[in-house]
């Protein structure tokens, strides 16, 4: 028995193992205990029986009662426990009590149950073991029973439970599929209809990328065939795309053009800067550039292209590609340059242009003043622009007037003196496109040295007018005076005795030396040079004049004299500087005649420095500085430019000829040299005398500024000398007398003609008279020309007028000599001729 | 006695010298211009001639150097009043060049115009002498 229940156990031990043995221990405990329990309230009723204070019936309801309620507690814990396993021991286990109790029931004399009560009756206590076995196993039954049926009741509620959930589950998961079906319809349905769209779509595309194809290939035409240079290029400067016109700006080919970089196709000069330029587009600092710059085509030409980029592409947000469209801009480039050159040009010329100009528009306000002439009148260049020339020259009233005049659309022109400065100035009227007059323009330009020239020039051709005149009539004049004179003394000698008579006489032999004097001064005037000049020394001249002077000078004259030791020469004649320096202490003792006064004489040396003092009027160099001043009336401003005209003078009729100064005049500059003159009214006047010095070590020529050579010198020349005069041909052969040269003098041109045509290649030179009966100089040229080519023909006369050069010149005449002529200027001549050049002259 | 011919184009010259050069003693003949002065040489020479250099017809200079070739003992005093104009009143030369001409070609004396007679009557006296 044992054994078969501890088989059972064993296989039972995996599922009770299986279901969790934590509780195990524990539960058999508490069923033991409870049986414990149970046994005890028997073993409690059974005494109580014994004793008798309960009846049987009442034990057994007591231990019913009791097994009850144990039953009960063990099928709840059990449940509670829910173990089934559990159960099937404890059923087990009362099975195998209840067959032990039976057992011993058997041994004793097996009673039945009632007889067990009888027993029971019978046994005191202690109860015996096997009356305990039947409620323990009893109690397990039931218990089993009940908790075999709880779980059962478990397991079927769980069943249930899951079977709902089961049932749910199902539910759900229909309720998802219905879901999934529904959502699957729609998929499709959008589908359907993507499809429907895509369809379309690419029905549209087709179409359009056919549009795009022949828009692209339109594009791609005019691209190609556009007229300016096209070309893209990326951020690395490498190109991408060209059109044709660009390839052909260029000159690529577009083969070669593969590979190939912007930077290098930019001229060096603008590279840097284009590039720079190029570079904000890609830095994104600029959208687009434009600009002018020179390209390097391929045959190494250089063309001037106006770029205008911009960006074309973008990647990762970073300009990529840039556009370029090139257009050759050489032509217009050329035409600016020259434009702007032209501008550059003509705006030099202006500021510097030796004269001012200037412009106002119509309110007479300056526009425009430029020209170095500015710097002369005091202004800069553009200083009174802005400014009104009628507030301005408010004092000019000559200014005013002409700029009226040319507003009013006419031109003047004008002489006018400003500080010290001589302008003329024309105004003409400024006209706008519309032909009305928008202003007026002016020019002025300094003319005080050319009116200082022109006053020079004329006061020379005047004295040398009256020189001319004077020749003229000296010989007749002086004939005259001679006859005068003659018949004077007869008269005096046979009016000895009477002293009226002698008186009177002396009184015409007075008045025809002074006429004889003044025809002599007039033909000094004329300073014809007549000796050659020599070294003189000026200082001596000086102190010569002023022992003169100290003889006949007037008492109230203090005459002081001041002459620097070791003064160098002057080239010149002695008796015209001391005719120079006579007349100017005759002058200045006139001016001092009332009220006395100082006459200093001083001489010294002074160098001409370049831009210096005078510089404008002398060369470099050393000069002898004579001043001669007085302390008498002076000269007023407006005389001051007229003391050395021929016949000015400023002294009453018959006191004066007028002639002093004009002679200083010319002895000044026949000797190289300047006369200045300085005065105020009532002070005084200082004429200061510049002559050049010359180095006394160095050798002379004996002639002075331009040494020739003596005629000696010229290779031997033969002169075929022609004039009407006997007595110049005669002074042409003395002239000749004792030098290698040969000449033929002929009184007219057709014996000259015959001679000449006698042996044509035997002649050198000719000189010849204009103004001859028969054939002219310039007739008589043109035959001798016609004979022989390229002869040296010398036309000369007494007329130096413009007409008589231009006939010689235009009769092929070398050279046109004035008459009288002199043997220097005839040497000259001679000496070109001969050495065959005009450097000749300075042989000697 | 020494004589005298005056050779001068300018009566009013001609006429003061022969009152002049007479009253100091000398024979005195006038020629105006250098052909009536040769003429009057060929008749009969004289020791000085007072010669003008600037005259019409046959002039100074020319007659100068005929008396020189012909005549070398008669002594030539020249004498100019100015410059030698051309035909349009042009200066050919000018007295002083005449009078330097005058003295190369063979002059003994040159004066210019006006004269200090006594001068002139001094010149002829010392160049009358010379040949005597």
């Amino acid at each position: 028995m044992a054994g078969a229940l501890g088989g059972k156990e064993t296989a039972a031990i995996p599922d009770d193992e299986h279901e969790g043995g934590v509780n195990r221990p524990r539960l058999l405990w508490f069923i033991f205990g409870m049986c414990a329990l149970g046994l005890a309230s028997d073993f409690l009723a059974r005494a109580l029986l014994v004793s008798g204070q309960i009846t049987i019936f009442q034990r057994d309801v007591i231990g019913s009662v009791l097994y009850l309620a144990v039953t009960i507690i063990t099928v709840r814990v059990a449940v509670i426990a829910r173990s089934l396993h559990f159960v099937r021991r404890a059923v087990l286990l009362s099975i195998g009590l209840v067959v032990l109790s039976q057992v011993f029931n058997l041994i004793e004399d097996i009673p039945g149950p009632d007889q067990l009560l009888i027993l029971s009756k019978q046994i005191p206590l202690p109860v015996r073991v096997e009356q305990l076995l039947f409620p323990i196993g009893y109690t397990v039954f039931i218990g089993s029973c009940l908790a075999a049926l709880v779980e059962g009741e478990m397991a079927r509620r769980q069943l249930v439970r899951e079977r709902q959930t089961l049932a749910d589950n199902i539910e759900r998961r229909r309720q998802a599929e219905a879901e999934l079906l529904h959502a699957k319809q729609g998929l499709e349905q959008a589908v359907q209809e993507r499809t429907a769209e895509l369809e379309e779509e690419l029905r549209e595309r087709q179409s359009a990328e056919k549009a795009l194809r022949a828009s692209e290939s339109r594009l791609k035409a005019v691209f190609e065939n556009y007229g300016l240079g096209i070309f893209t290029v990326d951020r690395r400067g490498r190109l991408q795309q060209w059109n044709k016109r660009w390839a052909d700006l260029m000159e690529v080919d577009v083969t070669q053009a593969q590979d190939m970089d912007l930077p290098p196709l930019i001229h060096p000069g603008d590279s840097k800067a284009v590039m720079a330029l190029v570079d904000e587009i890609f830095d994104g600092t600029k959208e687009s550039i434009e600009v002018a710059m020179r390209v390097q085509r391929r045959n190494g030409s250089t063309l001037w292209s106006r770029l205008t980029a911009s960006v074309m592409e973008y990647r990762a947000g970073r300009p990529w590609v840039m556009l370029g469209v090139m257009a050759d801009i050489t032509d217009v480039h050329e035409a600016q340059v020259r434009r702007t050159e032209s501008a550059r040009l003509l705006e030099a010329v202006i500021s510097s242009a030796p004269m001012v100009i200037w412009s106002i528009d119509k309110e007479g306000q300056f526009t425009l003043s430029e020209g170095s002439g500015l710097a002369s009148i005091g202004l800069k260049s553009g200083e009174v622009v802005g400014k009104s020339i009628w507030q301005l020259y408010a004092d000019s009233p000559e200014i005013l007037r002409q700029a009226r005049e040319a507003l009013a659309g006419r031109g003047t022109t004008q002489l006018s003196s400003t500080g010290g400065l001589m302008f003329r100035s024309t105004y003409s009227p400024l006209r706008g496109v519309d032909g009305d007059i928008s202003g007026a323009i002016g020019v002025a330009i300094d003319v005080t040295k050319e009116t200082q020239l022109e006053s020079q020039m004329r006061r020379k051709q005047k004295m040398e007018a009256i020189g001319t005149l004077a020749s003229g009539i000296a010989h007749d004049f002086n004939n005259i005076l001679y006859a005068i004179s003659g018949f004077n003394t007869l008269l005096k000698r046979r009016n000895s005795g009477d002293p009226d008579a002698l008186d009177y006489l002396g009184e015409i032999e007075n008045a025809v030396n002074r006429a004889a004097n003044l025809v002599e001064r007039i033909l000094a005037f004329s300073a014809r040079r007549e000796r050659p000049f020599e070294a003189v020394d000026f200082g001596a001249e000086v102190q010569n004049v002023a022992r003169l002077l100290r003889g006949s000078i007037l008492p109230n004259i203090e005459l002081r004299v001041d002459v620097a030791p070791d003064l160098p020469p002057v080239m010149g004649d002695p008796s015209q500087i001391e005719q120079m320096l006579l007349n100017l202490a005759t002058n200045a003792q006139h001016a001092m005649a009332e009220q006395g006064g100082v006459l200093s004489v001083s001489l010294d040396i002074a160098a001409i420095e370049p831009g210096g003092p005078h510089s404008d009027r002398l060369l470099p160099g050393d000069y002898l500085r004579c001043v001669v001043s007085d302390t008498g009336v002076g000269i007023s401003r407006d005389q001051l430019e007229q003391i050395f005209e021929p016949f000015f003078t400023t002294k009453p009729v018959g006191q004066g000829t007028g002639l002093g100064m004009a002679i200083v005049d010319n002895v000044v500059r026949t000797h190289g040299g300047i006369v200045a003159v300085d005065s105020a009214e009532g002070l005084g006047t200082t004429f200061t005398i510049y002559l050049p010095a010359i180095d006394p070590a160095a050798p002379m020529p004996g002639e002075f500024a331009h040494p020739v050579p003596r005629l000696e010198d010229i290779p031997p020349q033969h002169v075929l000398f022609v004039d009407d005069e006997s007595a110049v041909c005669m002074f042409a052969e003395l002239l000749f007398e004792g030098t290698p040269h040969r000449v033929t003098t002929c009184r007219n041109g057709e014996d000259a003609l015959a001679a000449f045509e006698a042996d044509p290649d035997d002649f050198d030179v000719v000189l010849v008279d204009q103004y001859m009966p028969g054939l002219s100089g310039t007739a008589l040229c043109r035959l001798l020309h016609a004979i022989r080519p390229g002869l040296p023909v010398v036309v000369c006369s007494g007329l130096d007028s413009v007409s008589d050069r231009e006939e010689a010149a235009s009769a092929g005449a070398v050279d046109f000599l004035k008459k009288p002529i002199s043997i220097d200027k005839l040497t000259s001549v001679m000496s070109m001729y001969a050495f065959g050049d005009a450097a000749g002259g300075n042989r000697s | 006695m020494t004589t005298v011919l005056i050779v001068d184009d300018d009566p009013l010259v001609r006429k003061m010298l022969r009152l002049t050069l007479s009253q100091a003693g000398f024979a005195v003949r006038t020629a105006e211009n250098g052909k009536v002065a040769s003429q009057l040489l060929e008749e009969s020479v004289s020791d000085v001639v007072v010669m003008d250099i600037v005259m019409p017809e046959k002039e100074g200079l020319e007659t100068t150097v005929e008396i020189r070739e012909r005549w070398p003992r008669i002594k030539v005093i020249a004498i100019s009043g100015g410059a030698r104009l051309g035909p349009t009143g042009q200066v050919r030369l000018e007295a002083s060049q005449n009078l330097r001409l005058a003295n190369r070609l063979g002059a003994h004396r040159t004066f210019s115009k006006p004269i200090d007679n006594d001068e002139l009557i001094q010149a002829i006296r010392e160049l009358a002498s010379e040949n005597l």
